[in-house]
């Protein structure tokens, strides 16, 4: 039964929902038409203040969200760029009202304003111009998030050196193109973990071979004994949480501790719209993860044992920050004690619960 | 223009939900089966939802009776890009009709899918679609491609169990039985020799999911038996010849599942399979509406209150605003929203529906309690069944039954107390008729208890074939076999009160043999058999006469070693169940000898190579050991005695 909380969206929001829904819209496509849905949203000029239009903003992201995560795609990245999209709302507000961006330090918040008025700005006032320029500034999000991934493969030459060999897992397009962007210039060796149940490694894999990159499938099994030969570890991830830790596909812990033990680095590849300003707090914490059918992990056919075992089969792994040596996003490379500078920088802290 | 409009009119995906099931196997809970909570969802609800996520254009919701409720639940959700119509018919009372119904309706535009409202899967139906297209243009009579899951060995529930002949080439259905008789499945002989490959598989699981071509609504109504989908399935591969279609099969991949509930027991382990996940993405926490949570050892919660010492075990999952109260133990059970569950009280193998409240140190296990339910302190039931409404009183114990909260017709004993009455059907009648429509034993009612109730059904199983054949040592008597014996004595009993001439009984005998294609050793059996059990009275003088006037046909049947030793089975086991006969055995065999019907290599062969240890074998073989011994003696000199005989023949 429908709650009559859940406002009624718009039709191209439900109809772009039943896209990502079907797998029509996949990967990046999800990001952009994120983007552009809020885009629609600031056109469509149903609000009159920047409050109006953030909480229209709020209430389509959270719809968004709540439908996409029970989905088999994720979505999480584009809760993200809900995110963003405030903070940019915010920004403009601020900048287009004359007045100071309120940036949180320990001083302001620990002493009381001398002046005695209201800390926070209730986003009341009417600006003409607002719509325009946070259209703008949307533009350049989009921009950006466009270019993320080239601009992560276009650092690729920056990490992988001639001869090296590197192991990886999974399969993201990210991944593939960064491979591809080392390609042009180095000559290097991929061992690609098979990445069972999933067996996304072997798709890796086929990219890799088309692109003419020497690359071997090794099984999940001997990722610790190949490890010593490894120079790098170079994986994707789908979320990074506000402690520089992952959730990435399941297998990346493994791998991550035996790169440690050899202490091989660990590079992650992370485009901006996945840092989430989430924390894992505890190892059962309900939404970090999902647990996928048990196929792959136990055949239906082994009726004998389906009524005695319980069988789980987690889509992620939770990496903790410590065995992640550098991230790579497309502003550069950062280490996980510098993701929460970024944190502050990309999203309010108003906005970290949508 | 028209002509691109026709052509997309081709492509929407139709498919069409039955929503009936047309058995009573879910009263008193509910008569629409379809609307039957399932981890705290209607079944239609994954129905549709599954059609949809498979990309469905159309669904065609199909019931004769709770129109309402169907409409309701269709317009309360969303249902993707699919369109969802209901139609009713009250006339309909089986698939085969609603099917007629739906041909005369006509309102379908080409291949549809074909399910029942109890449909829970995951699976991809397009792909399944595709092949079957792709059949139709190699084979133009493919009519049905039924979906089968892989399940490995055997079968969960007597409702599930199947047999099938498959070609290994084209996936065509060959052979199709639901249970077997005795031991044994029936395959075409001709359909063997002219498909080179075929499967006989009997680790597949019914989905009940199938892809029709257009002609299948003609079908049926060209076919007016066709009550099931199994007649159906049955008549195409039988008639082949006939009707000149053809049934394909087509098996589920990777993590694709799909199921349909069908009886309490299905029910049971299909919960169990969502609770484990096998229908991803089609699991609780994965539910728009209504999310729940998940946790370790497959407990799912949706703002539940539980007390600090409650024990929640494995699988279970417990709707919202539900109470746990302290001490209380619940393992392997669904339990609805707004419940209460009492202080130490333990809730195993069950299923609890909405606003149910079980009142302190109850023991409840392997129950389905349907909505509204009131179970006083300190009750314990076991395997039972509770509809709506129904009341225990405290300390009340209930096994194995079927209550519903008012008596069947008034003036009835309530033996239960509070508002608990048992339910007694004729649908029990009504069920076993359909069922004997269906071809397949339906073993009377069974709760969710599995492993309780397979003893009783392989007790039906040795009943019916005791039943079937009259003489337990020998192997079970197959149909034809029967039908030739049961002739034959006809034959043989007009023809010795008649006193015809003992010529012509052979040649009928020998004409139903033929007729009946039973083998030489069991046609010899079988006219001993008639001969000694022909008269009801047995008496030593009748049995004579008759030795005497069917000395004919022993010299016809018994002319060499074989024959004359399935005479002597023949005369063990008739003995075995008739009692004066084994008085006169020796004499009997004595007579026989004497009129040289049996020679005494095969007597003393048969007298020391028993079939089987029985009792009474061995009671038979110690009185006719005087004969024996006589007979050994008088070897030493058998050789010129024969010799002598034949002589003086």
């Amino acid at each position: 039964m429908i709650d009559a909380k859940v406002p009624v969206l718009d039709e191209k929001i439900v109809s772009w929902i039943l896209d990502v829904k079907e797998g029509k819209c996949k990967g990046d496509a999800i990001i952009l038409g994120t983007v552009r849905l809020m885009k629609e949203v600031v056109n469509d000029g149903k609000w009159k203040n920047a409050q109006e239009l953030m909480s229209s903003v709020r209430e389509v992201g959270r719809a968004v969200e709540r439908r996409l995560s029970c989905t088999v795609t994720e979505g999480s990245s584009s809760a993200n760029v809900i995110r963003r999209v405030l903070r940019i709302v915010r920004e403009e507000y601020l900048a287009l009202g004359k007045k100071e961006a309120v940036e949180e330090s320990l001083h302001k918040m620990l002493t009381p304003r001398i002046d005695g008025t209201k800390d926070e700005d209730d986003y009341g006032t009417l600006i003409p111009n607002l719509g325009a320029a946070i259209l703008d500034h949307l533009n350049e999000l989009e921009i950006e998030l466009e270019t993320s991934s080239e601009n992560i493969a276009a650092q690729a030459s920056e990490h992988i050196h001639n001869n090296e060999v590197i192991m990886t897992l999974g399969n993201s397009k990210i991944l593939a193109d960064f491979f591809k962007g080392a390609a042009k210039e180095r000559k290097f060796e991929v061992l690609v973990a098979k990445t069972e149940p999933s067996c996304a490694g072997l798709e890796l894999a086929q990219v890799l071979h088309k692109a003419k990159i020497q690359t071997n499938v090794v099984p999940d099994s001997n990722i610790f004994s190949i490890m010593s030969r490894v120079n790098k570890v170079i994986i994707g991830t789908d979320t990074v949480m506000a402690n520089g830790g992952l959730r990435s596909i399941c297998g990346s812990h493994l791998m991550a501790l035996a790169a440690a033990h050899y202490s091989v680095p660990v590079l992650v590849l992370a485009p901006l719209h996945q840092l989430s300003p989430q924390f894992l707090c505890s190892p059962n914490q309900p939404s970090f993860n999902t647990f996928l059918s048990p196929h792959g992990v136990l055949d239906y056919t082994d009726s004998d044992l389906l009524a005695k075992v319980d069988v789980y089969n987690p889509k992620y792994d939770y990496v903790p920050p410590d065995l992640v040596t550098l991230f790579v996003s497309n502003t550069g490379g950062h280490t996980p004690s510098y993701i929460y500078r970024h944190l502050t920088e990309l999203y309010h802290p108003k906005d970290h619960q949508l | 223009m028209q002509k691109k409009e026709a052509v997309q009119k081709d492509d929407v995906v139709q498919a069409v939900v039955i929503a009936d099931c047309y058995q009573n196997t879910f009263r008193p809970v509910t008569d629409l089966p379809a609307l039957l909570p399932l981890v705290n969802k209607p079944l239609l609800a994954y129905t549709l939802e599954c059609l949809s996520a498979a990309k469905v254009d159309e669904a065609i919701v199909f019931c004769s009776f709770g129109v309402e409720e169907v409409k309701y639940l269709v317009s309360c959700r969303e249902w993707g890009r699919m369109s969802v119509t209901v139609i009713t018919s009250d006339r309909c009372s089986s698939l085969g009709d609603a099917m007629r119904d739906l041909d005369a309706k006509a309102i379908l535009r080409g291949d549809f899918i074909l399910v029942t409202g109890n449909l829970i899967g995951n699976l991809d139906l397009l792909s399944a679609l595709e092949r079957h297209r792709k059949i139709q243009k190699t084979d133009k009579g493919a009519s049905m491609t039924l979906v089968y899951k892989e399940c490995g060995g055997k079968s969960r529930s007597i409702e599930d169990e199947m047999y099938l002949g498959i070609d290994g080439k084209t996936d065509r259905i060959l052979a199709f039985q639901r249970r077997l008789r005795g031991s044994l499945m029936e395959i075409d002989m001709e359909a063997i020799l002219a498909h080179g490959q075929v499967d006989i598989r009997n680790d597949l699981f019914d989905c009940k999911v199938s892809i029709c071509s257009m002609n299948v609504p003609p079908l049926f109504s060209d076919n007016f038996d066709f009550q099931s989908l199994d007649d159906f399935v049955h008549g195409l591969i039988i008639n082949e010849d006939i009707i000149a279609c053809t049934v394909y099969s087509y098996i589920l991949t990777g993590s694709q599942y799909a199921a349909t509930v069908t009886s309490w027991q299905n029910y049971h382990y299909i919960s169990k399979d969502v609770v484990h996940r096998w229908t991803y993405p089609f699991v609780p926490d994965l539910r728009e509406d209504e999310r729940y949570t998940y946790n370790r050892n497959s407990i799912y919660l949706q703002d539940v209150s539980l007390a600090k010492d409650c024990r929640l075990k494995s699988d279970v999952v417990i709707g919202k605003e539900s109470i746990i109260k302290e001490m209380a133990h619940v393992l392997s059970s669904v339990v609805g929203k707004r419940c209460t569950i009492g202080a130490n009280s333990v809730i195993s193998n069950s299923y609890i529906f909405d606003d149910v409240v079980i009142e302190d140190e109850s023991t409840i296990d392997h129950c389905v309690i349907a909505s509204g339910c009131k179970i006083g302190s300190g009750s314990s039931l076991s395997g039972c069944i509770l509809g709506p409404k129904v009341e225990i009183d405290i300390r009340s114990s209930v096994e194995q039954s079927r209550l519903q909260h008012v008596p069947k017709s008034t003036g009835e004993g309530d033996p239960i107390g509070g508002k608990a009455f048992e339910y007694t059907s004729d649908a029990d009648e009504g069920s076993d008729s359909d069922s004997e429509d269906e071809g397949c034993v339906m073993p009377g009612w069974r709760g969710l208890n599995y492993e309780q109730s397979k003893p009783e059904a392989e007790d039906d199983d040795s009943d019916s074939l005791s039943g079937e054949s009259t003489d337990g040592a020998h192997s079970p008597i197959q149909d034809d076999t029967n039908l030739f014996y049961s002739e034959i004595v006809d034959s043989m009993l007009r023809g010795y009160e008649d006193k015809l001439p003992c010529d012509n009984l052979v040649l009928e005998i020998n004409s139903s043999r033929y007729a009946y294609n039973v083998p030489l050793s069991e046609v010899n059996y079988n006219v001993v058999r008639a001969i000694l059990t022909l008269e009801q009275n047995f008496t030593w003088e009748s049995l004579a006469d008759r030795l005497k006037y069917f000395k004919p046909l022993f010299v016809n049947y018994m002319r060499n070693k074989d024959a004359m030793l399935e005479c002597l089975n023949a005369i063990e086991d008739v003995a075995a169940i008739n009692p004066p006969l084994a008085l006169v055995t020796m004499k009997l065999i004595h007579v026989l000898y004497d009129r040289d019907i049996l020679t005494e290599d095969p007597i003393l062969h048969w007298y020391r190579n028993p079939r089987s240890d029985e009792a009474k074998g061995q009671q038979l073989r110690e009185s006719v050991k005087r004969f024996i011994e006589w007979l050994e003696k008088a070897e030493p000199s058998d050789d010129e005695e024969s010799d002598d005989e034949s002589e003086d023949d």
